[in-house]
């Protein structure tokens, strides 16, 4: 009895079979080996602001800047869009016309309000001294968090494409898929803030200015 | 193909590792001992918030994730003002939350735990490129300084 339920259940995960070499869906293949490059690409902008850490010449520095309770908002805010993600790919998947469109308005809401975070966050920083041009540290978190920021903003439109086919009848429970690929997106997204949040904003939001380097004076 | 084929074996679940699903059925009422604690209870109520008996987590389990995500993140806000544990202790305690909140989400959000196993080894084979190549630059950079 236990192992026909086991086998059922196997039955069940393994999900479709699709006529493929691999037997697996291309298209998810696809966004696997992208998320997979995507990693890399991160990896190696988190690695460069790392090296260039401690090595800005003239302030503005990491401690004059950084705002982690507000960074702490925006983190949380985007941990909800990826629940908000799951739960639009659960109903969905159910059939649930209603609550599926609800969670996937709120993903790109709660998308939409990050980017507000972010958008303001820089308009702070420029206004403060800090721009890609100014130092190290302002190149290398401007390249990092943007290429980020360009991420979650082609998600908010991808979803917002996925509500529009969901009214359409383009997006059904039978092709899911589609919103189980955006999805792998979304999370992915979601995990490179992860790291960002803590290596970026938390280990380094202390650092001021190296040795030899003048301090930052606001105004000055 | 035969059943041994290693190809196989790589591109479906097999029972065996952390990734693979619950081997107890929810409505299996009293699961034999088989957690890594070994407390019945322990095993059921991780199954109960991890498991929807379909190939991802139930509501409640998504919510349960999202909960302690959640917990992280604010312990991660309040730590950074602790200067108790000293630099290299917060800092270490920060990036092994990152660590655990990072999993979480591939594991459960990403459904990772619930897929085959192709995809962990794509995405894994990947992240230990990632780290290599994070790792190397920092190497050189400690050894043979910038610019």
């Amino acid at each position: 009895m236990a192992q026909q339920a086991i086998t059922e259940y196997h039955a069940e995960a393994q999900d479709t079979t699709y006529n493929t070499s691999t037997g697996l869906s291309n298209r998810k293949l696809l966004m696997w080996a992208f998320l997979a490059s995507d990693v890399m690409f991160f990896g190696t902008f988190i690695a460069t602001y790392l090296v260039y850490r401690n090595r800005s010449l003239v302030g503005p520095y990491p401690e004059n800047v950084l705002d982690i309770p507000i960074t702490t908002i925006s983190t949380f805010v985007l941990l909800m869009s990826s629940l908000a993600m799951v739960l639009a790919l659960h109903y969905v998947r159910e059939g649930a016309k209603g609550p599926g469109r609800f969670w996937i308005a709120m993903t790109a809401f709660l998308g939409l309000v990050f980017i507000i975070f972010q958008v303001v966050e820089f308009s702070t920083f420029v206004n403060e001294g800090l721009t890609p041009r100014t130092n190290l540290f302002g190149t290398t978190f401007f390249i990092l968090t943007g290429f980020h920021g360009a991420h979650v903003t082609i998600g908010v439109m991808w979803l917002l494409m996925l509500l529009y086919g969901s009214f359409k009848g383009t997006l059904r429970s039978d092709n899911s898929l589609d919103l189980e690929i955006a999805g792998l997106y979304w999370h992915f997204v979601d995990i490179v803030w992860i790291v960002i949040f803590t290596v970026v904003y938390l280990v380094t939001a202390n650092d001021g200015a190296p040795p030899g380097a003048p301090p930052f004076i606001h105004g000055g | 193909m035969p059943e041994d084929n290693q190809t196989k074996k790589l591109l479906t679940h097999d029972g065996n590792g952390w990734w693979d699903l619950p081997r107890t059925h929810q409505e299996q009422k009293d699961p034999p001992r088989e957690g890594p604690i070994g407390d019945p209870w322990f095993k059921q109520a991780w199954d109960f918030v991890t498991y929807a008996g379909v190939s991802h987590a139930s509501v409640r389990g998504y919510l349960f994730i999202a909960v302690i995500l959640s917990i992280f993140t604010f312990l991660e806000w309040r730590l950074f003002s602790i200067e108790a544990f000293g630099d290299s202790g917060r800092n270490a305690i920060m990036l092994a939350m990152s660590a655990v909140k990072f999993t979480m989400v591939v594991a459960f959000f990403m459904h990772l735990r619930f897929e085959r196993k192709y995809y962990s080894f794509i995405f894994g084979a990947a992240m230990a490129l990632g780290i290599g190549v994070f790792l190397a630059l920092l190497l050189l950079q400690r050894h043979h300084g910038v610019g």
